[in-house]
This record gives C-alpha cells, structure tokens and sequence, in this order.
C-alpha cells in the first residue's frame, strides 16, 4: 500500500502561516528591547530567554519556584498564532452572560477549548479546509482508510503531565467505543464501516486505520461532536474508568453520591464542573459550573502557543461567564458595556438599538453570518401519515404553486425588518452557491400560482376552495414550534393569507418546541412544519436540508429514517431522486480526494435543486454582536454556527483587553 | 397544647404524602421528558441529537420507567437519606443548587417582609385613627397604586431610576467587582445598594393587603368601650391606642407569617427574573420549563412543607399572643 504525504492545497497554504508569521515578527519592534537586528526567535530557547514572554503572574511564580520556567512549560515548536489586529497585552477579564444553561455549558467548546487535532480554519471555506493544531501534519493512504497524525511534541495537560498519543488512543477505545460510554460519547464522526482501529506508533504519531474509506475524516475532527478525543487525559481519567481501577472504584462512585462509574467518569471528564480535570485549553474552570451564578476560568500556564513575537497566549487572565435569568438583561448588559464580547445581542428587531447606543457606551458590533439558510423554510412532509395529503404533497406542481403564491418582499419588509432578500432552500457558501436553486420559484405571481395548482389537478370549487383527491377541500395543518422564534407566528399567518388565495388552506398549530421535537423530529407525525435550515455554509457536514439523511429532514421523515437504518418500522424507502443524492453522499464519504467531494456535492445539489423539497421564504439577516472598545483582535465578521463553534474557531486565544 | 400540636403533625404527614404525589404527577404532565426539552434545545442550535445517545442517557436517569418506579426511588432516597437526586440539566445535586441560593433569598424575604410590615403597620395605624382624613386617602391611594402595578414593572421601572441616575450595573444582587469576591464591608454595602430595589418592589405588592385588614381591624377596637373608658380616664391619646387596640389589631400580622415560609423559597418569581436575583424562584421557574423533574419536585415538596410548617406555626404564635384563641373547643378546626 502506498502512503502519500496528505496534499491540500489549502492546507498547504495555511502550514505556511505560522512561517509567514515568524517573519513578520522579525520585522516588527521586539519585547526583548536591545534593539536588536538580529535573526527572528526561531529557536524557542532565544524567544523565551528573557523571561518577558509570560503574563506577569507566572513569571513571579517561576521566581517563586512555584512553576518550571517557561521553554519547560511551552512545547519545542509551539504553534505560532497570527493575531488579527496586533500584538496583545498580558492581563483583564473577559466578560459574557448567559442566559439559558445550555449555553453557558458549551462555553468550553465554543469559548474556551476549541482544540482539535486539525481545526477549523477561521475562513471557513465551504467547510472544506482544516489546519494543524495539536497535529502538526497528516499522512493519509490513497484510499483514504487510514489517517496517521503527528502530534506537537511537548504540549502539555494543565497539570504539567504531556499531552502524547496514547491520550488519544484512550479517548477513542475506552470512551467513544467503550460500551458502557460510548452512547454519552455519540461517536457517529468516528465511525466507517465500525469503529476505527487506533494505534500509537510512538509517543506523538498516532494511527487511525478505518475498514470503509472516510472521506470527510479530517473535517469530523474538527466538528463539535469530537470535542473529547483530545480532552480525556489518561493519566488522570484512568482511576474513574471500571477497566483500569479494580481497587477503589466503587469507594469513589459512592464517595461521589453519583449513580454509577459512568455518570462519575462523565461527571469527571467535564471541564465545566471539574476544577480538577487537566485540559490542554488556553483556560481552566476554578468557578465550576453550577456553584452560583458565575463560572470562572483562569489562565492555564501550560498553554501551548504563542504569538507571532513568541509570547505565550492567551493574553487575557481570567474568562467569566454569567448566568443571568432573561435574555433581555445580555442585551441591557451588552448596552451598558458589561461585556466584553457577546457573540449574539437580541434579533433583527435590536439591531438599530444596539447600534445606537454603541458610542456613548463604548462599545462596537461586530456581525455573525449565519450558518442557517433561511429564516423560515415550510416542510410539506412528504411521508406523513395521511395518504392523501402524501399525494398532494409528493406533486411537485403543487409545491411550486404554493411557493409562487407567497408575497416574500412583504414578509420580508413586515416581519423581518426588510432584512435579507426571498431565498429557497440553498447552500450559501460561495464555494457551492447555485443562483438558479437559491432563486427558483420565488417570484410573487399569483396567476401563475393558480396555474401550477391547476396543473397539479386540483380544482377550484365555486367556494374558491382546492378539491383534493379524496373530493374534499385542501387542509394543511402547520405544527411549528412557537418559542424558536419569535417572527414564525407572524410569517405563517402572512402565509396562511396568501395561500387562501389560491384556494389552500393552512391551519397553525403552535406547540412547544418539546411537543414539537417529539411530533415532528421523533415521530414524524406532521403534515407541514417550519424550521431554518442549518448547514447553509457547511453542507458536507450537516446534510438533512439537502437530502433526507437523517429524522431529522423535516420533508421527508420517514426517508431520512431509511437512510439511518433500512430495517427501522418507521423508515420506508424513498424513490428515484433521494435514493440518488444518497448514492451520491455515500460515494462522498468514501472519496478521499477534495476535489472531487466537491464535485459530488455539486451533484447532489443539482438533483435538490430538480426535487425541490422545502419552500423557503427568505435569507437570514446577520446577527450583531457586541465588543467593548477595551477588547481587542475580534474579528469584525465571523460564522455563527455549532459545526464552526463560533467564536472559538477565530483563535479567541489572542483576543486582548487594554483599556 | 402539646396535644393539639402533636395531632396537627401526624395529619400533616398524609397531606405531605399527597403533596409529594401530586406534585411529582404534575411535573410529568406535560408532553415529553427532560430529555425531549433537551434534545430540542439542541435542535434549536442545529445539533442533531442522536437516537442511541437519548436511549443511553434515558436509561442512565431511568426516565423510561413507569411513573411508580421513578416516584419511588425519588421518594424513598428522600425519606431514607435525606437525598434529592440529581438535577439533570445541572448535573448536580438538587440540595446543593437549593442551599447555594438559599442564604440570600432568605435574607431578601426577611428584609422585604419587614419592610413592608413596618410602612403597613404605620399606614394602617394613621389611616385608621385618622379616617377619611386627606392623609387617610392619600395614603390609602398610595398603598392600592402599589397593589395595582404589575411587580415586573415597577421593577423595571426602577431598575431605570437606578442604572439611569445612579449608574448602577443592571441586575443581579451584586456589583460585577463584587460578583465573585469573598464577604466583606464592601460587598456587603454593595447587596444593600442594589437590594433596595426588589425590597420595595416586593413590599409595596404586599402592603396593601395588610393596611387595609390593620386599618379594618383598628376601627373595630376604636369605638369599643374600653377605649372610650380609658379615654374617659384621661389616658394620653398616642399611648391608649398603641397600648390597646392596635395589640389586638395585630393578629393578621401574625396569622400571615406563615405565608411567607413558601415564599422564602419560591421567592418572587417574575420580579427576581426581571431584576436577574440569584435567589430560588428562577431556578424553580427554569427547572419547570426543562422538565428537571426532581429539581422541580423537590421545589414544590418543600413549598408544601413549608406552607404546611408555617401554618401550624402562626397557628401556635396566635394562641400565644391573643389568649381568647383556644384549640381545644372540639370542631374548631
């Protein structure tokens, strides 16, 4: 078998940024302050001599011989990181609130501990580019079934213990497939063909051999669910896991009041509650989650890059979120300049009141492009229950009818604050941006609405009422949830308008977004439902808006639930078109060549363009944010998305604060 | 007496059991579990929840067993070892997140309600003896403009006064340099200049009610004849009616101690979210809307409990100070 050196040509690019940034800092006035010519600090032990390259805490503690000095602590090659405005002061707080638990738990995700063996770019290109993080480079065989990486050597967990492949190694056997773990662990991204073969060569190359080619391997390491593969440190996990400790397990399990070893060791393993856990993050809980209002982090002194004038990140001392009761108090919060970078403050409603206030209370915004495609996209659930609404809904013709039907300038200009433009079901990252599916059937034309519907063979009676196949007027019922988001309710009843125009009627049935996940996510039970349509800029990854993958593909339920799993009673197998897109997608999977992925992509989205599935109303407006002016190195635009965890993907690692 | 109080305890004990019933029934009332809240939170970020994941983490809280089972296992771990369970959305246990935010929505509750006792004893007291004075309707206009606005707006209202003309941070107990930092001289007048705001806020709902039973009950003692015969005796104004009718226009103070036991946990729900309080009220109100059935039941099990404790004790404070309150007439109560 033969092994070629991975070859991305962006890849290749980006390996070349740390090197790009070296230089840059041989150029600009160093901290050492001889005013020296000399060569860049290439070599760590001259870029860390004097001592000046930490936050000032950490070096009175090495002083102090609490610490080992800093070329101990810091890897042999630390990864350099660019900055994105300049070189960054030691010391402040950064400040966020929170206002729903969930998300203050993914603050180590999201904020704090975005590190992966490749990460994602802070580009984002299409989703399809990875840099090097933990792993320096990648080798990956032709077929693409085996990925060996080569670690960073010398990167350390928080406790001083290193960081080596046999952590790996751990993660993956004794937590993602362990059989006890491995449903709290979801190791859907790991897997192809089954669980993958994982081997330490030596202490930094670790080898992943799959028995089916993984095509989007590198791109699964990036991904929000693959968190913990680098985040479980043996040394120290080893005593909560039932096949390593045969001795004092149990004492701890009821030390710990938890039910069993494996709600202590996810207890344990969660960086949010467990001041004691080692992590390899920038920031180490010593708040944790859960005891008051607040959890705080501080500055880990082991932390592993540098900047571009190697300094060891972060720059900033301490991380503390708040857990505040409503939403509306971030955005007072926000307005009064209390945080220092709040990725989201309020909807398109707030945006002219945030903006407003930004000078008098020092602060700017910073905009959030969306990950999701639409800001309210109508599913007509192809396999739902009744078999008369399933012909209906399966007529393409009756599908584009409604979809000429719907005034989208006005909802646009009367719900969503005349922000964004009518858009369907379309993927709006440039690399796979196709005019004609983002536009198609979008025009507001009430004749030729009529004439589609005609088309479609359903007549209008003298009520001015669609005459189903059963003889019986058209019904469609709406179950959407009504508290995801608060422009739905308005939108469908501007809908329901128009759509009694052409002799259909729609009735709303607004639930909870519980009842909702159990009626339409769970069961599929739905006529039509309402959703936004995320994977707008990352469709390799998250794919149901596109073809119906998964349950959750809101046209097409019982399809998606085919693609799971054939022999689910729920599934049931979809015709043609479908059945091609996921040829398509699993010939993606395998195919381990980029260009061509993208190729395949291409194709599967030219048959939804010919399928036609969802109606979508318009493009999603982008979300603010809010940054005082004391913060610095913020990007003015980023992603908000889950597969990118935004901001952290943006190197929140050199955001700096001065006043 | 002992008697009376022992047979008051064993007939709480039943009302205690279905208290902890009901409440357990209601709580899983509502269409799904914690876990389909969950997994639609998720949804909601475009994270798709995976079936075996839900499977595992079902199993794990044991929510896929029929409802006696679960009322078992909460309740006899309760009786037996005093143990609450684990809050599933927090992921710890129950009487931590309880006790952590008990300290301060006591000491709100204790601070607001003597408050509002002291300018509702004061008002009662002036409107009665004064009736249909200007003071007397200005004064009871006052006390009903508060009864009238809604809490959570008045709480706003405030909260602009504050963050407007004192620059004060918005929200919480706390200044954000105060938030974390352990007790002292500062931190503590920091609580009291931000506590000032859901104290009246709580206390002007409540005081209404109150001066309007004292001014009721103080008018009834006014033109009694023993009034009229101190009086008549050359006693000093001020003194007689200090000494004797408003004594006995007390009892409803006294009668309504007990109330506020509950609200020492639940708190004020709607003003404490508004003004973002670290006490339990959000916590319950978070706990309900997630499905966090044992955090949720073990709220409203305390709130009976406490309901429960708080009658009985002003039942006893009453007999105690009005000695014309007897138990033992047979079919009283």
């Amino acid at each position: 078998m033969t092994t070629t050196t991975f070859t991305k040509r962006w890849y290749r690019v980006l390996a070349l940024i740390p090197a790009a940034a070296l230089l840059a800092a041989a150029c600009s006035p160093g901290t050492g302050g001889d005013g020296d010519d000399s060569l860049p600090p290439l070599e760590q032990d001259d870029a860390v001599a004097e001592g000046q390259h930490e936050a000032p805490e950490l070096a009175q503690m090495v002083e102090d011989g609490e610490l080992p000095p800093l070329e101990e602590r810091l890897p042999t090659d630390p990864l350099v990181v660019d900055v994105v405005d300049r070189i960054g002061v030691y010391g402040g707080t950064w400040r966020r609130a929170e206002s729903e638990v969930y998300e203050l738990e993914v603050t180590e995700r999201r904020h704090i501990g975005y590190e992966r063996l490749f990460n994602w770019t802070p580009e984002w290109e299409g989703g399809s580019e990875t840099t090097p993080n933990i792993a320096t480079d990648v080798e990956v065989n032709d077929e693409g079934t085996e990925y060996t990486f080569f670690l960073r050597e010398g990167i350390r967990w928080s406790d001083g213990e290193p960081f080596t492949a046999d952590d790996i190694v751990f993660a993956v056997e004794d937590y993602y497939f362990h059989e006890d773990l491995t449903a709290d662990a979801d190791p859907r991204l790991l897997v192809s063909g089954g669980p993958p073969e994982v081997e330490a060569i030596d202490d930094y190359t670790v080898k992943f051999t799959f028995s089916r080619p993984h095509g989007l391997f590198l791109q699964s390491v990036a991904e929000w669910a693959t968190q913990k593969l680098t985040a479980m440190p043996r040394h120290y996990m080893e005593q909560f896991h039932a096949d390593y400790n045969d001795d004092d397990l149990d004492d701890l399990v009821a030390e710990s009041s938890l039910g069993s070893w494996v709600d202590l060791f996810v207890d344990k393993s969660d960086p949010m509650r467990n001041p004691d856990l080692p992590v390899i993050y920038a920031w180490k809980v010593t708040q944790p989650f859960g005891q008051g209002t607040d959890v705080v982090f501080e500055r880990n002194p082991y932390y592993w890059k540098v900047d571009p004038e190697g300094n060891q990140l972060p720059y900033i001392d301490q991380h503390v979120v708040q857990l505040v009761e409503d939403s509306e108090l971030i955005k007072l919060q926000a307005m009064s300049g209390e945080l220092d970078f709040q990725r989201t403050v309020g909807g398109p409603a707030d945006r002219a009141l945030v903006m407003e206030n930004a000078e008098q209370n020092d602060y700017h915004v910073v905009t959030m492009q969306p990950d999701h495609m639409n800001t309210m996209a109508i599913h007509l659930n192809q396999t739902t229950p009744d078999e008369t609404k399933r012909e209906i809904f399966r007529n393409k013709d009756f599908r584009i009818g409604l979809s000429h039907a719907i005034n989208r300038q006005e909802i646009i200009d009367l719900v969503f604050y005349g922000q964004g433009e009518p858009y369907q079901m379309s993927p709006s990252s440039e690399l796979f941006y196709d005019e004609e599916l983002a536009k198609q059937y979008t025009e507001y034309d009430v004749d030729l609405a009529n004439q589609y519907l005609d088309d479609a063979g359903y007549e209008m009676d003298s009520n001015g009422r669609r005459i189903g196949p059963d003889g019986e007027p058209i019904t469609i019922t709406m179950d959407f949830a009504n508290d995801v988001n608060d422009d739905w309710t308005d939108a469908l009843e501007l809908v329901q308008g128009y759509w009694d125009e052409v002799g259909v009627r729609m009735e709303l049935n607004g639930i909870s977004r519980s009842l909702h996940t159990e009626i339409v996510r769970e069961n599929g039970e739905h006529e039509a439902t309402v959703w936004t349509g995320s994977g707008g800029l990352v469709p390799f990854m998250q794919t149901h808006w596109y073809f119906p993958s998964t349950q959750a593909a809101d046209f097409a339920s019982a399809w998606g639930e085919w693609y799971l799993n054939p022999d689910n009673p729920k599934a049931e197998e979809p015709p043609e078109g479908p059945r091609r897109q996921m040829e398509l997608y699993d010939e993606i999977l395998v195919t381990a060549d980029p260009d061509q992925q993208v190729e395949l992509m291409r194709d599967l989205l030219d048959i939804l363009k010919d399928e036609f599935y969802s109606i979508g109303i318009s493009s999603p407006p982008e979300g603010i944010g809010v940054v005082t002016n004391k913060m610095h190195n913020v990007p003015d635009q980023m992603f908000n998305s889950t597969s990118w965890p935004t901001p952290g993907p943006s190197n929140t690692i050199q955001y700096f604060i001065e006043e | 007496m002992l008697r009376y109080i022992a047979r008051r305890v064993l007939v709480m004990l039943p009302t205690l059991f279905l208290i902890s019933l009901a409440s357990f029934f209601i709580i899983q009332l509502p269409p799904g579990d914690f876990l389909t809240t969950y997994a639609a939170g998720m949804g909601a970020q475009d994270a798709i929840v995976a079936r075996e994941h839900l499977a595992a983490l079902e199993e794990r809280y044991g929510l896929n067993q029929p409802f006696h089972v679960q009322y078992w296992q909460w309740i006899s771990n309760i009786v037996c070892c005093g143990d609450f369970g684990q809050s599933f959305e927090w992921r710890r246990p129950v009487s931590s997140l309880i006790w952590d935010r008990l300290t301060l929505t006591m000491l709100l509750a204790v601070v607001s309600t003597l408050f509002m006792w002291f300018v509702a004893f004061l008002i009662g007291t002036y409107t009665a003896v004064r009736q249909y004075s200007i003071g007397d309707y200005f004064w009871t206009f006052v006390g009903f403009v508060g009864l009238a606005i809604p809490n959570f707006l008045l709480a706003l209202v405030l909260m602009y006064i504050s963050f407007r003309y004192f620059g004060q941070s918005v929200g919480g107990l706390f200044s954000p340099e105060y938030q974390n930092a352990p007790w002292s001289i500062g931190k503590l007048w920091d609580l009291f200049q931000h506590m000032w705001i859901p104290v009246i806020v709580i206390a002007t709902a409540g005081a209404a009610g109150t001066i309007r039973i004292m001014r009721a009950n103080l008018l009834d003692e006014l033109h009694r004849p023993y009034t009229t015969t101190a009086r008549a005796k050359g006693m000093q104004e001020w003194r007689l009616i200090a000494k004797y009718p408003v004594r006995l226009a007390l009892n409803p103070f006294i009668s309504t101690v007990g109330w506020t036991l509950p609200t020492l946990i639940s708190g004020e729900i709607i003003v404490s979210v508004v003004l973002d309080l670290p006490t339990t009220g959000p916590l319950l109100l978070r706990a309900l809307r997630s499905q966090d059935m044992y955090l949720a039941g073990s709220f409203i099990l305390m709130l009976g409990v406490l309901t429960l404790i708080g009658t009985l004790l002003s039942d006893i404070l009453l007999a105690w100070l009005d000695p014309r309150i007897q138990y033992d007439k047979v079919g009283s109560r």
